[in-house]
């Protein structure tokens, strides 16, 4: 070794003008994820993909009713927050011919010691069925109060679409209860 | 006064300071290396007893020894600990003790930084392994962390982002400080074409670290702000949609994987020219290789969401780039093949290392690209097949290569070889039993047995239990790696300056004695 190291060791180029420059490309990426949403939502809603729902504008009835034909529709609920809600189909299934109006109901429990708000997620399998399965009503267009221990039923009021494709016979529509704290209820 | 005060600084840092000091508030690049290193080796054997609870409790169908929902915590705090915590401080401490030495700098170029970013580590792993005992126990929802899953854990979950946080934090840094000191600190003459391949892999590597950590750490945050905000950046009750964290994730997610394997591919393109005593085959290609896979790794994030709901064009894309990243990869394992062309091979520890990567990541090659392909993806996908792939590429890619670096490098950074014959059965087992432990996972996938489940059909109980016989057995052969560090650590036949010696291995860190002086390159080095 020749002569006593430094306490710093020497530089060579200046690092000042490197390390700004790189850490505002961390910077940018940074800033890249949160531009990623809006991109996304963008994307998702040119593609027709993603939440299904905000692609579904309100369409005509069809008074058509196709009584040569039916079609079994299933009912699912799934209570996302574990514990909080009872949540079923009132009927597991129901054999409907399509263009006819049909009512269904679910039936949700707070089951919590205290009140609840409650936003229901549709969705539907197949998935390309969406477009021919109308909600004229639905306990899912808004958030859902419960006060302690109540049980209410929620209902849902449809039309299968008379030029539903011929090979679907069966369409499966399901319901995610979320809690929506945030939400207010009308 | 000032004067005798700086004096005084002067003097104790020419020689390391006394007892903890010297670690506390280290900015030597060779202790700050060894931090990162002793760190991640104690990290590969916390993770690694998670995987050997995993395996026992999957040695045979039903429930044994744990519940499930710590099942759960430990699938995913083993990834998460071995991920974060023994293979990137790995690279990381590598590069930290190598950089310098191999373009010729005396120290990395932001020294307190360094320091820094390096005792985030353990105060972020403390906060991640703390999460074990709180109400409601560890994260279980899996390393990548999706909700809603992940924002229905109790205590843990601020706990968790809040060490991601710090690890994102730290290894920025330790990017940044990776790059400044390879464009900054070059000794003359060290043109950027004649830099080694470690360090070129690594300067790209620290490229991507510092453009997809922060995604992660967006990413998180979000969760957070989700979580105790009542924000809905994935709720789909309050209009967002869940599917966006997967494709943030993954953003960050696959070019991740990349920052794994690319020191490793730096390791490899120097181990197997010096063992193979030719230089090495395509040099440049290497780089370029090197520079496209950093490039395809940031299209290509949709092939972990094939079955997540995607349009069929976009399916197309990712199935399209995710098999050209196959090229610059083939590439590089047809130089490395050809540098050994004809070459005068000897097997010592670090080549026999070399060697195992070279065979057994390119297995994880060819199942990466087995999955790549949609329709086949759709039936692979969470199941062992996707399993056995990346830990193919990890285990006996990553993790050889970080091994083959630790015996390739070790001799010059104690000053003393190690027992060879050591490192050899070391080798020998881990390479037996890493395949007894991953191939059959493959088995299982195709077989249909869904991944992160801490009990199945009885079917698959016979290749299970191999693979259980292999986790076990590779564990325990790490018990040798850690008996041949510290041997070596502690004494051992004189290693001389260039430790290679028959082999005459290249390089500027093979001009300075063994053990590398306390502050080398004080005075540039002549490159010629
Ligand atoms: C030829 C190169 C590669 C190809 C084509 C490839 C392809 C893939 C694909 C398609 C998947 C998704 C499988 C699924 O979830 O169904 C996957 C998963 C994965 N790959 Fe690779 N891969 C390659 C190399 C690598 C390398 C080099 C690494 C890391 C060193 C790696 C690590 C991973 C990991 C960790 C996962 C699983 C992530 C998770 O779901 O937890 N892969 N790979
Ligand atoms: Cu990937």
């Amino acid at each position: 070794m020749d002569g006593p190291p430094r306490a710093a060791p020497p530089e060579r180029r200046p690092h000042r003008k490197l390390v700004t420059a790189l850490l505002i490309i961390a910077g940018g990426s940074f800033a890249l994820s949160w531009g990623l949403i809006p991109l996304y939502t963008v994307f998702s809603r040119d593609l027709g993909v993603g939440n299904a729902e905000s692609k579904e504008g309100p369409e005509a009835v069809h008074d058509r009713i196709d009584a040569s034909r039916t079609v079994t529709v299933e009912f699912i609920a799934y209570p996302a927050s574990v514990g909080n809600f009872d949540f079923r189909p009132q009927v597991a299934e129901m054999r409907v011919h399509p263009g006819a109006q049909y009512d269904v109901d679910f039936v949700a429990k707070n089951r919590t010691a205290g009140a609840l708000t409650a936003r229901a997620v549709p969705s539907l399998a197949p998935q390309d069925a969406w477009k021919y399965f109308h909600k004229m009503r639905c306990f899912c267009f808004d958030p859902q109060n419960f006060a302690v221990g109540e049980t209410r039923a929620l209902p849902v009021r449809f039309v299968v679409d008379p030029t539903l494709p011929v090979d679907i016979d069966r369409l499966s529509l399901s319901f995610t209860l979320y809690d929506a704290p945030q939400a207010v209820a009308h | 006064m000032a004067h005798a005060i700086d004096t005084a600084h002067d003097a104790h840092d020419a020689q390391p300071a006394a007892g903890i000091k010297r670690w506390l508030f280290a900015t030597n690049h060779k202790d700050i290396g060894t931090m990162y290193l002793v760190f991640s080796l104690i990290m590969f054997f916390v993770g690694g007893s998670m995987a050997m609870v995993i395996r026992a409790e999957l040695f045979e169908p039903g429930l044994q020894f744990v519940d499930p929902g710590f099942f759960n915590e430990m699938t995913t705090m083993h990834a998460l600990v071995m991920i974060f915590g023994a293979v990137m401080p790995a690279f990381v401490g590598l590069a930290n003790w190598m950089i310098p030495l191999q373009v010729g700098a005396p120290d990395m170029a932001l020294p307190r930084m360094n320091n820094f970013s390096f005792w985030l580590l353990p105060f972020a792993f403390t906060l991640l392994l703390s999460t074990l005992f709180v109400p409601g126990g560890a994260p279980a929802g899996g390393w990548t962390m999706y909700p809603p899953l992940v924002l229905q854990f109790g205590d843990s979950f601020p706990m968790l982002i809040f060490a991601v946080h710090l690890m994102g934090v730290s290894s920025i840094m330790g990017a940044i400080n990776v790059i400044v000191t390879i464009l900054n600190m070059r000794a003359p003459g060290m043109t950027l074409l004649k830099m080694p391949l470690f360090v070129w892999t690594w300067l790209i590597t620290a490229y991507l670290l510092i453009a997809v950590m922060p995604v992660l750490a967006g990413a998180v945050t979000m969760l957070l702000t989700d979580h105790f905000f009542h924000t809905s950046f994935f709720n789909a009750a309050g209009g967002g949609d869940p599917l966006m964290f997967e494709h943030i994730f993954w953003f960050f997610g696959h070019p991740e994987v990349y920052i794994m394997i690319l020191p490793a591919f730096g390791i490899i393109s120097e181990i197997i020219p010096t063992f193979s005593r030719k230089p090495l085959f395509g040099a440049t290609s290497m780089i370029y290789a090197t520079a496209s896979i950093a490039f395809l790794s940031f299209i290509v994030w949709g092939h972990h969401m094939f079955v997540d709901g995607m349009p069929l064009s976009a399916e197309m894309f990712f199935m399209l780039s995710t098999m050209l990243i196959a090229v610059p990869t083939g590439v590089k394992v047809f130089n490395w093949t050809a540098t050994m062309w004809r070459g005068s091979l000897s097997f010592e520890p670090p080549m026999l290392f070399a060697l195992g990567f070279l065979f057994m990541f390119t297995i994880g090659g060819f199942s990466g690209v087995m999955l790549a392909m949609v329709p086949a993806d759709f039936q692979y996908n969470q199941t062992y097949f996707v399993v056995a792939h990346f830990h193919y590429v990890l285990v006996p890619g990553a993790v050889f290569a970080i091994m083959g670096a630790v015996y390739y490098w070790i001799p010059k950074w104690t000053g003393h070889m190690y027992n060879m014959t050591l490192a050899k059965t070391h080798f020998w087992l881990s390479t037996i039993f890493v395949n007894v432990l991953f191939f059959p996972q493959h088995f299982l996938g195709l077989a249909g047995m869904p991944r992160r489940i801490p009990d199945y059909a009885v079917q698959f109980t016979d290749w299970n239990m191999v693979s259980s016989i292999g986790g076990f057995g590779f564990g325990l052969s790490q018990i040798l790696f850690a008996i041949a560090i510290i041997q070596c650590v502690r004494g051992g036949r004189k290693a001389s300056a260039m430790v290679w010696n028959d082999a005459a291995p290249t390089g500027l860190e093979w001009t300075i004695p063994s053990p590398a002086p306390y502050h080398s390159f004080t005075t540039a080095p002549e490159v010629h």
